[in-house]
């Protein structure tokens, strides 16, 4: 396989017409075409550019309070249910994990019902059922084939509205969790992720994860009282996506849902951030290293900053999938890597900017120069024009092949919900991108990419890495449960007072 | 919380049947049919969105390859992003991303496959990329030496940077030992440092011919129009010698084998019981894929009800099938909670498989299996990509596309008797191979 990491598009147009201006004088390339010797040194021109839009979908708020969309397609013979709270990680308190607690407790006893009883249920119709927590929501979905529509909409109404979380599957949940932290710490990509994070938000909020001692500290009453107050119909978005039309699904949900209480929907937490000054360098040393996964991140605007879909363009020549700068030079040129790029973590208060390749150990520090490179080239030199062209009409086409997912509808009608965008968000979408001139490109490089305020962050190999890293500053070093030495030295000195 | 478990190590060389195929109540139209060079071609047309894939599968795989000369079709696979004697290098991906369209490919013990999916107007630009690499790609050194340092950095992060990293390479090694399974897709990275320019163009030559792909295209096309293109753009091509083949001579009883991998970054103890198993053509493959989902799919399944729900001994458990195309494996394995024995995880492991044996299964795990199934198939139809790659796999492997709209049928005549009967023939424990990846003390 190539590589994996292509820029992850946000689909919807209400009615995008594709994307090449010359399409409309290049005839249809078929028969006519083929009465003419082929030339093959010349790229075949494109036929007329179809038309794409959106298909319609209603928004409705049931007497719950509930957000609710139907999005038919018969593509296939089944049904998804989708529930997206507005609340996260970010309401864990004190007890880091706590969202995600419940959201995997969800199936594990319902009332009148064990997990084993329940399982069997889901597993005997071939159902799927899937329940996360990030910082910013929860989504809760359930899956199968259309003919048992009924039966799914009962298993979801049951995990959210009446879970029993028992003391005992929380206690193997518990070990569970404390079984894969250990193995987090031995993952290069778990540990890479949890040291950006830390890096750029801090020690709270997106910047938390979860310890032995957080596990240890969450009780069934924290699960309780974190549903009581969360999973209240007014705080949730629900998508109906499939074998199914828009009058029988808002009839299906409204039917079952009956009931279903209403709160007061929680306040968002305030949350601080750290300032970062000027650009450091962090290495969490795992001395069985033999590539560096190297991140060159910093903070970025909120989700529902409007200029997102803008400056989604400037990140895509940045290093958007196999075109991107950060391909093109660290691996098709260089060959230092498998894959490179940029991307930006998607949040509601405060996104991160992100660029990313994984190396072999002697390239690790003309790695990290390459990427400084290319995030001031980007800020310094206008996009050529061609190149820039490129890139919008990769997002757009790209967004315009998303259409075929209606999963992927449904997932980005919840995030105008959950992130507050502008209800015509993916109306204008398209139009914002392909309103990015050089001029503006370079406008918003320089607005938005701060090489000077980023943080390096690396795992790898400290003894053959660390010190080619410090040309680019001092280099703070971490253990694989990400405290630096004067970390474990201030625990250490509080516990033996 | 992300449950570990090895699907991420495994799934990524294409190893398994796409979960394609259409659900029995879709009927998916397609014409297919030969060009006169012997390039099979497939078309299905769908207009409910303005997009097309184009989906090229060649048959060769890790296990065309000569044992000294390990990881050439992956490696291969790499080169045919390089360009043609009329495409410039490096312009195929930007070709495509300038047409708003995306790529990639793949290869597996058996096979190498290429997608473009793009907007439906730009239908042309994919037959001449796709005609272009199989009629005359450039392979010079250029291509070639930046490509052994980009395979290099994809073994190091998909396996040798990886806890459990090195799974897929030990169980192939215990159960394909002496066929030219007994290395994967990968590679060894001094088989490609120590290959000649004139071998990979030897391999090109060799199985980079019409008469070995097949070309699925789905889409919102029109299906006459894509013929003549189809014939316009492949049709010049000259048909080459069919590849000659190795024999593999797959002995189901060969002698079994256990291995202790002592991995520095271990970090929770995980055993793996290998079995061998037909070929995917095999008239016991539905059968064996059906008991292996009872032992492992969903939190009911027996694996994961006893290991991580019942004794709360493994952080996850679970089983899965390797039926190729002149050789096969199926496996189960459990990754240890943290204190939890090898030992512990073995016997329970062996338990539950010779429950399988012993007592076969109920009449309600079948119904349950083949609901999965049903379920399975029914939602993985929904794209044009997903439609030429099902139709493809089924012309490659069964003879028959058309098998894409009646996959259910050959699970539907499983009987409980079958299902037993396969445990007895495959699972014994005297066939077991065994791998153990222990934490190491420090």
């Amino acid at each position: 396989m190539k590589t994996i990491s292509i820029i992850i598009l946000l689909a919807l147009p209400l009615a995008f017409v594709a994307c090449d201006s010359k399409s409309g004088s290049s005839v249809d390339s078929g028969k006519s075409a083929a009465m003419e010797p082929l030339d093959r040194s010349k790229r075949p021109d494109p036929g007329p550019a179809p038309a794409s839009s959106f298909p319609d979908y209603d928004t409705i708020t049931t007497s719950e309070g509930l957000t609710l969309y139907v999005i038919e397609s018969n593509r296939q013979p089944t049904i998804t249910y989708r529930l997206m709270f507005r609340s996260g990680g970010l309401f864990d308190g004190e007890k880091t994990g706590l969202a995600e607690f419940v959201a995997s407790m969800l199936d594990q006893g319902v009332a009148g019902k064990s997990a084993f009883e329940l399982a069997s249920e889901i597993d005997f119709i071939g159902a799927s059922l899937s329940a996360s927590a990030s910082s910013d929501f929860i989504a809760v979905s359930v899956s199968g084939l259309s003919k048992y529509k009924e039966q799914l909409l009962g298993i979801l109404n049951s995990v959210v509205r009446a879970p029993t979380f028992p003391e005992e599957e929380l206690e193997k949940l518990k070990q569970r969790t404390v079984s894969n932290l250990m193995s987090e710490r031995s993952e290069p990509d778990a540990l890479i992720e949890k040291l950006r994070r830390k890096l750029v938000y801090g020690e709270g909020g997106y910047g938390a994860f979860q310890s032995e001692e957080s596990v240890a500290s969450i009780t069934r009453d924290d699960l309780v009282a974190f549903h009581r107050k969360h999973f209240i119909p007014n705080n949730a978005s629900m998508a109906v996506v499939g074998q199914i039309g828009q009058e029988e699904g808002v009839k299906l949900v409204e039917n079952r849902l009956r009931g279903w209480r209403k709160g007061s929907a929680p306040e968002q937490p305030e949350l601080n951030f750290p300032t970062i000054g000027e650009r450091s360098v962090h290495l969490l040393d795992r001395s069985g290293s033999v590539q560096s996964t190297v991140r060159v991140a910093q903070q970025s605007v909120p989700r529902s900053n409007p200029d997102v879909p803008e400056l989604k363009v400037v990140m895509s020549v940045l290093g958007g999938g196999f075109s991107g700068r950060l391909f093109q030079n660290l691996r098709e040129d260089k060959g230092y890597t498998y894959g490179a790029g940029s991307y930006t973590a998607n949040a509601a208060k405060m996104g991160a900017i992100v660029s990313y390749a994984d190396v072999r150990n002697e390239v690790t520090a003309d790695a990290v120069g390459e990427i400084f490179n290319e995030l001031n080239r980007i800020r310094e030199e206008p996009i050529p024009e061609s190149e820039l062209d490129m890139h919008k009409k990769y997002l757009a086409g790209n967004y315009m092949l998303s259409l075929e997912r209606p999963m992927t509808i449904a997932q980005n009608v919840q995030e105008i919900d959950v992130y507050g965008l502008a209800p015509d968000y993916y109306q204008t979408y398209v139009a914002q991108l392909m309103s990015v001139t050089p001029e503006l490109a370079l406008e918003l490089a320089n607005k938005y990419l701060h090489p000077r305020k980023s943080l390096v962050a690396i795992v790898g190999k400290r003894e053959e890495v660390g010190e080619s890293l410090e040309r680019f500053g001092g280099v703070r070093i971490y253990d694989e449960k990400l405290e630096t030495q004067d970390e474990r030295d201030s625990v250490s000195h509080r516990e033996t007072p | 919380m992300k449950y570990l478990s090895f699907s991420r190590l495994l799934a990524c060389v294409g190893l398994a049947a796409p979960l394609g195929a259409f659900a029995a109540s879709l009927n998916i139209e397609f014409e297919e049919y030969d060009l006169p060079n012997g390039m099979h071609v497939i078309l299905h047309q769908n207009s409910d969105a303005p997009v097309v894939s184009s989906y090229v599968l060649y048959h060769v795989g890790s296990k065309d390859e000569r044992s000294d000369r390990t990881g050439f079709a992956h490696f291969f696979e790499h080169l045919m992003f390089e360009g043609s004697e009329n495409i410039e290098r490096k312009q195929i991906d930007k070709l495509i991303s300038g047409a708003g369209g995306n790529l990639n490919a793949s290869t597996s013990f058996d096979r190498t496959d290429y997608y473009i999916n793009l907007p439906a107007n730009e239908l042309e630009l994919a037959l001449w990329i796709e005609s272009e690499r199989l009629m005359h790609a450039v392979i010079d050194n250029d291509g070639v030496e930046t490509q052994r340092e980009v395979v290099k950095e994809e073994r190091r992060g998909r396996y040798e940077n990886q806890p459990y990293g090195s799974i897929m390479e030990n169980m192939a090694k215990a159960v394909f030992d002496g066929t030219p399974y007994e290395w994967t897709p990968i590679g060894s990275a001094q088989y490609i440092d120590s290959a000649t320019i004139e071998e990979f163009r030897d391999f090109y030559k060799k199985w980079y011919v019409p008469n070995n792909a097949t070309l699925a295209i789905a889409g919102d096309i029109d299906i006459e129009e894509t013929k003549l293109l189809v014939e316009r753009y492949f049709g010049e091509i000259q048909r080459g010698p069919d590849p000659e083949r190795v024999a593999i001579d797959w002995d189901l009883e060969a002698p079994v084998t256990t291995k202790v991998v002592e991995e520095a970054m271990t970090p929770l103890p995980a055993t793996v019981h290998i079995w061998r198993a037909p070929v995917l053509t095999d008239e016991d493959a539905e059968a064996i894929e059906l008991l292996i989902n009872i032992l492992a799919i969903g939190k009911s399944s027996r694996l994961y009800r006893r290991l991580v729900d019942t004794e709360r001994a493994a952080v996850n458990a679970a089983a899965f099938t390797w039926l190729q195309e002149k050789a096969g494996l199926v496996a189960a394995y459990a990754i240890g909670n943290r204190g939890v024995s090898i030992e512990q995880l073995d016997a329970l492991v062996e338990e539950e498989v010779q429950k399988l044996v012993d007592e076969g299964v109920t009449s309600k795990e079948l119904q349950k299996a083949l609901n999965q199934k049903e379920a399975e198939i029914a939602s993985s139809v929904g794209t044009m990509s997903s439609r030429a790659e099902s139709l493809a796999y089924y012309h490659l492997w069964h003879g028959d596309a058309g098998r894409a709209n009646n996959e259910l049928e050959a699970y539907l005549k499983v009987t409980r008797e079958d299902l037993q009967r396969v445990a007895k023939k495959y699972l014994l424990k005297e066939r077991r191979n065994t791998l153990h990846y222990p934490v190491p003390s420090k």
